[in-house]
């Protein structure tokens, strides 16, 4: 395809419900300071710009260049997060690009029935991400330390070998019982939240050379909430971060976002 | 690096690039032909690598605050 060539970009898919006024779509631009603009096509309708050549650059091009396709994904999200304030939108992954208008309302036609329902089970909700922390300085010391209290004893009145091993011996069952708190706090934590949740989705737990904290990540999830029960779910957090906090645990909150980890639809185009 | 999405919450631009990248309904377009042979989560890692280092070198220099990137306004 030549940069010449007329191009779509599409953003999502939202209801077109009797009385919408949809010709006021977002107020931020689109990829490349495109408008957004809405295409109707009952019941759905798709947020979609055009696609702007890039100063006559192939689009394959774009593609490979970071700080060109950083912008453009930061306008996608820019769009979404737009409408996620004021309805709900199914998020289409980035990169949907259509030749024409015709194109995309083709697709829209063709795959109604999945992108109606998909829609339907996020309808009033929005995604918010939990990650749970954990940091090394506080439980580990806490259960070396209770370990500690009949071993030590042991361990100096052993020889020099039995020492050795029974420093081990310990070293272990420490290491246990952390992997066992960390999952136990994780278990409990994944079912307070759920409960306070529509939908649930397991997401990457993410390195440390990522995530930029000195604790480790231990859960990484995707929550979906309807918008009057956020408050309800915020709770829950402050309830699991109070109480997890001697103990070394922290909760991270991120959001919202539209819902792009519910959205697992994968369709073909026109 | 961080990027603002909210008032006293934060994420990772690596969150959004994991959603934007990975998440959605996959509808493709014929004309995403100019993607065949595109891996987005490559794309992905580029862009986080280039944000990385950006942000590191903004640390390095002690710009103020020079992780955060306000994606709401326009």
């Amino acid at each position: 395809m030549s940069a010449a060539e007329p191009r779509i970009y599409a953003y999502g898919i939202v209801h077109l419900r009797d009385g919408d006024n949809l010709a006021s779509a977002p107020s931020v631009h689109g990829v490349c300071g495109s408008t957004v603009r809405a295409l109707p096509c009952a019941p759905l309708a798709a947020l979609i710009s055009d696609l702007p050549a890039q100063a006559g650059a192939p689009l394959e091009e774009v593609w490979h260049d970071p700080d060109r396709i950083k912008g453009m994904i930061l306008d996608h999200h820019r769009v979404l997060q737009s409408v996620a304030d004021y309805r709900t939108v199914l998020p289409l992954r980035f990169g949907a690009v259509f030749s024409d208008e015709g194109r995309v309302a083709t697709a829209l036609v063709k795959h109604r029935q999945a992108l109606w329902e998909t829609l339907e089970r996020v309808d009033g909700a929005r995604e918010w991400g939990v990650k749970i922390f954990w940091g090394h300085d506080r439980l580990q010391p806490r259960l070396t330390r209770d370990s500690d209290a009949g071993a030590q004893t042991q361990i100096e009145a052993a020889s020099a070998g039995r020492a050795f091993f029974l420093r081990r011996q310990m070293e272990h069952r420490v290491g246990q019982d952390i992997r066992e708190a960390i999952i136990g706090r994780i278990i409990d934590s994944r079912r307070l939240l759920s409960a306070a949740a529509r939908a649930t989705a397991t997401l990457h737990i993410q390195p440390p050379a990522i995530h930029r904290r000195a604790d480790e990540m231990v859960w990484n999830g995707a929550y979906l909430i309807a918008r009057d029960r956020e408050d309800g779910f915020f709770a829950v957090i402050d309830t699991l971060r109070d109480l997890s906090r001697p103990s070394g645990f922290d909760y991270e909150l991120n959001g919202p976002w539209a819902p792009c980890s519910f959205a697992d639809l994968s369709l073909g185009g026109a | 690096m961080r990027v603002r999405i909210g008032h006293e919450r934060h994420a990772a631009i690596s969150d959004l690039l994991d959603r934007a990248l990975n998440k959605g309904v996959v509808l493709w377009g014929e004309a995403t032909i100019s993607l065949a042979g595109v891996d987005l989560i490559y794309v992905g890692l580029k862009v986080l690598v280039s944000s990385v280092e950006t942000a590191q070198q903004m640390r390095s220099t002690r710009a103020s605050d020079p992780a955060l990137l306000d994606v709401r306004g326009s």
